[in-house]
């Protein structure tokens, strides 16, 4: 039988060093660079953990149940006297634990800055303190700009190198270096405390310059203008209020929402309930460029596509993700319906919440601007247009279609509606095309997608020779004008350079789409 | 008729499914066994026919004619390793503006007096730092294996360059990676 205090102290060792083992502070070469102040901070946090644990862990006193074996398997036994470590082994191991997460944790760097933090604390604040400027540094000498190469020059100066001819000619070098007219620099005066300064004396400076300033003015103009500008404040104050409860509460800064016809390709599970739904950033971080898909991955494709052209880092400047809702199981009329009853379509699923508060934070930022003019001050920006923060678009998987646009009034804003009907979502060789023309179309307004073009009939082989130059106009065989033969090749789909096309596509999308877009 | 001759060059790769490290192995080896002074020799002519018959000072030359020009050039030694090491150089001139952009090609152009000297050393920089990747992803001995798969996984990630970085290579197709690296290793000491 082996007191429970005794096993417990081995494994504490022995997990604590491990992990110090593999966070490396354990190696020899790690060890051997600590300086004398590392040693003396790991030291201390050691010996003062061991002591807190000492309090209740009591090393002399041997343990009151123990850990026996039997035929059965190990078995807690109480009342008997154990075999026990003796109290000072206990602490050496339980100490070689904490010590190694000391290692771990506290190196070189972290005594350091111990070390500095009592001087960064004593330093004085530059909010409370006039520091003083450091001398500006000289400019630096811009470097000699090379002398401008001109056409056909090389041979020219070569010859006069030589020495066969006297002179360069026009190839002689021209440089013309604009002066930069120097910034004025005005003098900006501190007002704040002085490094040097007593503080009764900077109290009493503070004092008086504000009596100064209530005796320059005219106390009856001074309250007449107070008044007038508290009675329009209050005027606004709920504009000012809501503005404020939007700022707090997180309202959506747009809201942009398509409905599409598939199921969800992410059903809620039980567990979401608790941890809350994976966030967007993490759905679309890291997407594959071109995967392969499933027969039954329609909706993932559209994800998939939707993500790529919208929130891929890779091709550039985004959109934000929190801002679009995907509607998923949405009936392939949905739009219809929308335009026939936008309240009540949006209200019954789930949308309505996110379009009015962006309405209502829109409208508060337009009355903070006309507040600010009223008080004299500069205005902020407009806000943008509601149909740059809100947008509202169908994805119908029924029959082939154009994209088409509506109007809807919803709490007298008008909202523009946008729908495209496809006959299918095809998810092999050259399918997932058709998704990302379709969505661009629908999205940023662009061209209808375009039918798929029939390839011409394949000519016989000319020959297995220069395979590397036979595969090079897959670089300019772009899918999305056209050439989409390669992508029914598996064996040309594993060389294509879809990153190239790809590119090309998404970036001409975001630039027209993102110029549409704009968020409160 | 320009999508005929693609599809012709396709298809003609497309029939059966290749052992594509196969085939850069034997790039490789064909293209060590033409020695400093052979590859420097095919380049060159291969570079004055591009030029010549291609119309490639105008434009990237065009795969099919580059194809008739090298087996008019390795029709002489007739054996299949000149026209792999003939398919390495072409894949090369064919991909000049994605190593070079034109601002340093204009630069060269206006500086030099060789300016194929001037772009082969230009190129052999890029490369450099092409091969540079090849070793930090590292892998086994294959190495023709090992430029394979660096070829064929690179482009899945975005690799955006600042203009004129010559330490930067930009995405590049499989087939033109393929080529830059096959006539880096393969033409070193």
């Amino acid at each position: 039988m082996i007191g429970l205090k005794s096993i417990s102290a081995i494994a504490i060792a022995a997990l604590l060093v491990g992990i110090g083992a593999a966070k490396g502070a354990l190696g020899a070469t790690y060890l051997a660079h600590q300086s004398a102040l590392s040693w003396l901070a790991v030291a201390l946090v050691a010996t003062l953990a061991l002591g807190l644990v000492g309090i209740g862990w009591r090393f002399d006193v041997r343990s009151r149940a123990a850990l026996a074996l039997r035929r059965t398997g190990p078995v807690v036994v109480e009342g008997r006297a154990p075999r026990e470590l003796p109290g000072a082994i206990q602490r050496v191991l339980v100490l070689a634990g904490f010590a190694s997460i000391a290692l771990a944790g506290l190196g070189n760097h972290a005594a350091a800055r111990m070390i500095e933090l009592r001087t960064e604390l004593a330093k004085p604040s530059p909010s409370t303190y006039c520091l003083p400027h450091e001398a500006a540094a000289p400019a630096a000498q811009a470097p000699e700009a090379p002398p401008v190469d001109q056409a056909g020059c090389a041979l020219v100066k070569r010859a006069f190198a030589l020495g066969y001819a006297k002179s360069l000619g026009s190839c002689a070098p021209t440089t013309i270096i604009p002066v930069a007219a120097a910034p004025v620099a005005k003098p900006e005066v501190c007002t704040r405390r002085q490094l040097d300064e007593p503080y009764l004396h900077y109290a009493f400076r503070r004092i008086a310059g504000a009596a100064a300033a209530a005796t320059s003015v005219d106390p009856l103009d001074a309250a007449e203008h107070r008044i007038d500008d508290v009675r329009a404040h209050l005027d606004y104050l709920d504009g000012l209020l809501a503005d404020v409860h939007h700022a707090i509460t997180g309202s959506p800064h747009a809201a942009h929402h398509l409905w599409v016809s598939l199921p969800d390709p992410h059903p809620g599970k039980l567990s979401e309930r608790f941890t809350g739904a994976p966030r967007c950033s993490q759905r679309y971080a890291d997407l594959p460029l071109w995967p392969r898909w499933r027969d039954d991955q329609r909706a993932e494709l559209v994800e998939h596509v939707l993500g790529q052209l919208l929130f891929a880092t890779r091709f550039g400047s985004t959109a934000s993700c929190s801002d679009y809702t995907i509607h998923w199981d949405a009936p392939p009329d949905a739009c219809a319906k929308l335009v026939a009853d936008p309240q009540g379509f949006l209200d019954r699923d789930g949308a309505l919440t996110s379009v009015r508060a962006v309405l209502d934070r829109r409208r508060r930022q337009i009355q903070i601007g006309e507040l600010e003019q009223l008080l004299g001050r500069t205005p902020p920006p407009a806000p943008p247009p509601v149909q740059a923060v809100i947008s509202l678009q169908c994805l119908a998987i029924d029959h082939a279609g154009s994209p088409t646009a509506a109007t809807v009034k919803l709490d007298g804003d008008e909202l523009t509606v946008r729908d495209l009907h496809v006959a299918a979502v095809r998810t092999t060789a050259d399918g997932p095309i058709d998704v990302y023309l379709a969505l661009a179309a629908l999205l940023a307004g662009t061209d209808v997608p375009r039918a798929r073009q029939a390839p011409p009939a394949a000519p016989a082989p000319a020959g297995e020779d220069f395979a590397l130059t036979r595969l090079d106009p897959l670089a300019d065989a772009d899918p999305f004008s056209g050439a989409r033969w390669p992508l029914e090749r598996p064996e040309l789909v594993d060389v294509f350079p879809f990153e190239r096309h790809l590119h090309a596509f998404v970036d001409a999308f975001r630039r027209r789409y993102l110029a549409q877009r704009g968020r409160l | 008729m320009k999508a005929a001759i693609v599809l012709a060059l396709l298809a003609a790769v497309a029939v059966a499914a290749p052992d594509r490290a196969a085939s850069v192995r034997d790039a490789l080896a064909a293209v060590r066994a033409l020695g400093s002074d052979g590859r420097a020799a095919l380049d060159r002519d291969l570079y004055a026919a591009a030029r010549a018959k291609c119309r490639a000072d105008a434009a990237p030359p065009a795969a099919d004619c580059l194809i008739d020009a090298a087996r008019a050039i390795c029709k002489g030694d007739g054996d299949a390793a000149c026209a792999a090491a003939a398919d390495v150089i072409a894949t090369n001139l064919r991909a000049v503006d994605d190593f070079v952009d034109e601002t340093t090609r204009a630069r060269l152009v206006r500086g030099s007096t060789d300016y194929h000297a001037a772009l082969a050393a230009e190129l052999h920089r890029r490369y450099a730092a092409l091969a540079t990747e090849l070793v930090l992803a590292g892998g086994t001995g294959d190495e023709a294996a090992a430029i394979d798969r660096l070829c064929r996984e690179r482009d899945r990630a975005i690799h955006a360059c600042a203009p004129g970085d010559a330490a930067c290579v930009p995405s590049l197709p499989w087939s033109r990676c393929i080529a830059a690296l096959v006539w880096f290793v393969g033409g070193a000491p």
